[in-house]
């Protein structure tokens, strides 16, 4: 054999064996394997040697803080952890598949229903509790626990706090003259007084910015749960909600879209998702946006400067404001993480250590722990307006929904129904009895698991 | 005479070695997903629970009771439909372009492939945006040519949405493009020749030569772009996420958000199956069809 044929061969024997590991799933630490790495570690005293992974969603600012905290966690400790960032796009479904495969990042930022979502699959976090590590005097217990427990086990703990808040852009107000600032507590049928009057007087501004995804969670649902009061999806997989109250949502939603409230849905659909994309309100021609408070640095570009956030509207004779507040974003460890313990090292400093807090800022939104609102605001970190918002909406809270609120599948019919509404597919009565129907499939299907 | 063998041995089996990387690539990535895809599709598998056999009842669910699966197949075969045919004929009209003898037709080439290398990522996304947007370029245009014309969103509205998601296939049609230059390239003079002596015009010639000539490779990349077609996902995740009224809701769009959203990812791979069986039935339909169509030289 010529010296070129070895060659290849060898070439391609190192290939094959490169694709080999490859597609080898990474080995998840036995416990005693995940031991040895612990007293290794205790007995040099510090964190060296160990690498910890972790994944998170986020905009520029936040990946660019969360790095920077990391940078100076290794700095401290000699703990090296690798950030994962990315948008939410695609976030959850590239997570579990990880966790299928055994190649889940050490520390991982959850949304909270997820955590309820996961449980029913299996058992993937460790329970906080389980060690004592966390500086729990610093939380306040009743929230961490209420939103980040399942059953009885603390599966994560609450980074941020977060409501739905209608947000105002200033400069149009000043411009056109809305009557809109912090104290305003408007009821749905005020929204639509007032934005007819904006109309008329400014018929090329738009009054209410909107895309589908945002018209079903923040004002579809708040509608109907401020006539039903309650649970969106009852802990034993029924709905409070009645056909007749659905109808009226549907109607009002179309309401909107018939005066020129909102843009007509086909000029949204290409921003559905990226709301702050639409140019409308990238060019600063909308009036109000509904949305998570913790959207609020997303909503901010060259020509969006000043934003204050007030009240959602409230049906009139309302039992319940539908006002969703929850954690923006929760921390969970994954029990197969080569240190537990250094994770909840690292989770413990990240949300209560004063130079960890300073570093990150406002980039979750407003922290959940108080010692770290007050740190924030004495140093100037915290943005008042997002504060605001946070303080509206927690204010002004509705019954605190549970992890299947927004399940996937129920959200993806709902939003379509809406969407057929919009388009004059279907009338809002129609629409009203197909989602009765067409939830039925997936709640059993949730009582069956 | 052992020197013998080992000779015989080495020479059947040295191609074998250098095929390994790609053999350990098939049976890992295709090959086993494939057998295990097929596993899932009779349970109810969600990737993360410990899952149990649950029969047929996944195949029977989606011819029973599935609402969207009816208006995922109308838009995927309408998809293929209006996209089939134009990337065939622009990829077939451009490659006759190409096979000009000119200086710097090189560059032409590169041109006309790099919107494949584009694919569907996101600067395409904004790309198509702007061109199909109310304010986009396309209604500026149609605007700028007929005074009344009354703009809307070509992307947002039912009717035109698919259309739109097709074109950035039909836009994509750089690998039958190429395969096409090859196939024209092999078509021998002395055939033109010999038509010219008879005095065929370039019609004649083009419908008399080098259309049978091709024959093999036009089945070829109809065969081949049917199944990518079929199959086809990218373009409708990232223009529309299967919007406007789930007109362009494609099959595989259906598949991944089964699979990956709602985690039922043994029904996903059921409705995979489906899908690979609808495919095996066209592909079958063509070769059938194509049969005294395609002209083969031995």
């Amino acid at each position: 054999m010529s010296k070129k044929k070895w060659m290849a061969l060898l070439l391609a024997g190192v290939v094959s064996a490169s694709a080999l590991a490859g597609c080898g799933n990474q080995q998840t630490k036995t416990p005693e394997a995940a031991g040895e790495t612990q007293e290794q570690d205790s007995a040099e005293g510090s964190g060296r040697n160990v690498n910890l992974r972790f994944c998170w969603w986020g905009s520029d600012t936040r990946h660019e803080k969360t790095l920077e905290a990391l940078a100076k966690y290794e700095e401290l400790t000699g703990v090296h952890i690798e950030g994962e960032y990315s948008t939410i796009s695609s976030y959850y479904e590239k997570l579990v598949t990880q966790l299928a495969g055994g190649t889940a990042p050490d520390i991982v930022q959850l949304d909270y229903p997820w955590i309820t979502e996961l449980a029913a699959q299996g058992d993937f976090f460790i329970n906080m509790e389980d060690y004592d590590i966390i500086d729990f005097s610093k939380f306040d217990m009743d929230y961490t626990k209420g939103w980040c427990s399942e059953g009885n086990k603390l599966a994560a703990l609450p980074m941020a706090q977060n409501g739905f808040t209608l947000f105002y852009n200033r400069d149009v107000v000043k411009e056109t003259g809305l009557a809109v600032d912090e104290s305003t507590e408007w009821t749905w049928d005020d929204m639509i007084a007032e934005g007819e009057k904006f109309k008329a007087a400014n018929p090329d501004k738009v009054f209410l910015h909107s895309d589908l995804h945002t018209l079903e969670k923040n004002v579809f649902k708040p509608y109907v749960l401020q006539q039903c009061g309650g649970q969106w999806i009852n802990d034993d997989f029924t709905v409070n909600f009645t056909e007749e109250q659905l109808a009226k949502a549907y109607s009002y939603l179309l309401e909107l879209e018939e005066k020129g409230l909102i843009q007509p849905l086909e000029e949204t659909m290409a921003y559905n998702g990226n709301i702050d994309q639409n140019p409308v309100w990238a060019n600063g021609e909308a009036a109000l946006l509904i949305r998570w408070a913790s959207d609020y640095p997303s909503l901010i570009n060259d020509n969006v400067q000043d934003i204050g956030c007030c009240r959602l509207p409230v049906l009139e004779d309302a039992g319940d404001t539908g006002i969703n507040c929850k954690p923006s974003m929760v921390l969970a460890i994954n029990k197969d993480s080569v240190s537990v313990e250094e994770c909840l090292k690292f989770a413990n400093w990240m949300m209560t250590d004063e130079e960890a807090i300073k570093i990150l800022g406002d980039c979750r939104g407003v922290p959940a722990t108080a010692e770290a609102r007050t740190i924030l605001e004495e140093n100037d970190l915290l943005n008042p307006d997002l504060k605001t918002g946070i303080e509206i909406a927690s204010a002004n809270a509705g019954t605190a929904q549970n992890g299947y609120h927004d399940n996937s599948e129920i959200t993806s019919i709902s939003t379509e129904i809406l969407s057929r509404v919009l388009y004059r597919d279907l009338t809002p009565e129609e629409a009203a009895q197909e989602l009765m129907n067409t939830i039925e499939e997936p709640l059993a299907a949730l009582a069956g698991n | 005479m052992q020197n013998n063998n080992w000779k015989k041995w080495k020479r059947k089996y040295t191609g074998m070695f250098y095929l390994t990387p790609w053999i350990i690539g098939f049976l890992a990535f295709q090959l086993y997903p494939l057998v295990m895809s097929f596993l899932y599709s009779f349970t109810d598998f969600t990737m993360l629970n410990d899952y149990k056999f649950v029969g047929l009842q996944n195949y029977i669910k989606i011819f029973t009771n599935d609402r969207l699966f009816l208006k995922s197949m109308k838009a995927t075969f309408m998809y293929v439909a209006i996209a089939l045919p134009l990337k065939m004929i622009i990829s077939l009209f451009i490659a006759g372009l190409l096979n000009q003898k000119l200086k710097g037709i090189s560059i032409f080439k590169v041109v006309y492939y790099l919107p494949s290398i584009f694919g569907g990522s996101v600067a395409i996304t904004i790309l198509w945006r702007f061109i199909f947007m109310k304010t986009g370029l396309l209604n500026t245009l149609i605007g700028a040519l007929f005074s009344g014309y009354k703009a809307f969103d070509w992307i947002g509205s039912p009717k035109t949405s698919l259309p739109v998601i097709s074109l950035l296939q039909v836009w994509q049609f750089g690998s039958s493009m190429v395969l096409f230059l090859a196939g024209l390239k092999q078509v021998p003079d002395s055939l033109y020749e010999a038509a010219d002596i008879d005095g065929a015009n370039a019609v004649q010639k083009y419908f008399r030569i080098t259309l049978p000539m091709l024959s093999p490779i036009i089945l070829f990349n109809l065969v081949m772009q049917m199944i990518q077609l079929f199959q086809d996902f990218t373009a409708a995740f990232v223009i529309t996420g299967g919007g406007a009224l789930k007109e362009t809701y494609l099959y595989g769009l259906m598949l991944y958000e089964n699979g990956f959203r709602y985690f039922k990812m043994g029904y996903a791979s059921a409705q995979s199956w489906v899908l690979f069986v609808i495919i095996i039935l066209f592909t079958f339909a063509i070769f059938r069809l194509s049969d005294g169509l395609v002209h083969y030289e031995d």
